[in-house]
């Protein structure tokens, strides 16, 4: 069973990591409606005015696709047998991680602790010593999990990309890793979402 | 038994050095190298059948394996490389 979270690539065949992408990326969709946050940057998730379902869904889509084709135009260029459905459902599958620091860290209860500490950071209180002691151990908490969620994404996308790609070589992870950095950076700078 | 194809005691390639009619005792002796496919280790050489046996088609043995498609095409990639070795 947790070689299923370690590696689900080589665990699942095509249809069923489809089929669990495609219900993480409707749950993303869902929880982004609900609990109003946007994903504005390939590892980014930010809380944003409340925007209706289509524009949730387009906003998530951007991540998914731009992604996809940046790793697949990646692989096809070092591996000429690479599939685009083989990369779109390691993209699907990598969302995972955000799908559980969502459900973790951007729920209403979380929200209700983590809430007064940005209000204070906005406040000018950089030393936060308006907010509560608990508020702030559930901080560092929050901390490490994001943390532990982004080192979890990078795993799942590298794994996933080397097997689409067959690549056994070193620098291709580094490559990976930086394209999906600049890629985020650059969603963030040109922000196209809705 | 699993057919031994590297020695047990240096882990050096096997050569067939005598064939025995089962019919009329016959033995010939010589230097026979294994062919290609004998030289694969035992799951190399079910990979290989259950390849043939799924007509060529990768999508179909990764279904009835549980695997995905890349891990299949990888597999099969490597043994190409393997067999192109020898």
């Amino acid at each position: 069973m947790i070689n299923l979270f370690i590696n689900p690539f080589e665990q699942l065949t095509d249809r069923q990591l489809l089929s669990y992408g495609l219900l993480i990326f409707a749950a993303m969709v869902l929880l982004g409606w609900q609990w109003e946050f946007v994903a504005d940057g390939i590892v980014q998730l930010h809380h944003a005015p409340a925007k209706p379902l289509w524009k949730v869904l387009i906003n998530q889509s951007i991540n998914l696709f731009s992604l996809s084709l940046l790793m697949f135009l990646f692989g096809k260029l070092s591996y000429a047998k690479t599939r685009f459905i083989d990369v779109f459902n390691v993209v699907l599958i990598a969302n995972f991680t955000q799908l559980l620091v969502v459900l973790v860290l951007l729920n209403p209860w979380t929200n209700h602790i983590l809430l007064p500490v940005e209000k204070a950071i906005l406040e000018g209180d950089i030393l936060l010593k308006s907010v509560p002691k608990q508020n702030l151990i559930v901080l560092g908490i929050a901390g490490f999990f994001a943390i532990g969620m982004l080192y979890y994404f990078f795993h799942l996308l590298v794994l996933g990309m080397k097997l689409a790609m067959n690549s056994k070589k070193v620098y291709q992870v580094i490559l990976i890793v930086l394209l999906t950095l600049l890629l985020d950076s650059l969603l963030k700078f040109t922000n196209p979402y809705l | 038994m699993k057919f031994p194809i590297h020695c047990p005691a240096c882990d050096t390639e096997m050569a067939v050095v005598k064939l025995s009619c089962s019919s009329c005792h016959t033995e010939v002796s010589g230097k026979f190298n294994f062919p290609a496919l004998m030289r694969l280790e035992p799951e190399e050489q079910e990979f290989v059948l259950e390849f043939l046996l799924n007509s060529g088609s990768l999508k179909e043995m990764a279904n009835k394996m549980g695997k995905s498609y890349p891990t299949v095409r990888n597999k099969l990639d490597e043994l190409i490389e393997k067999l192109k070795s020898f």
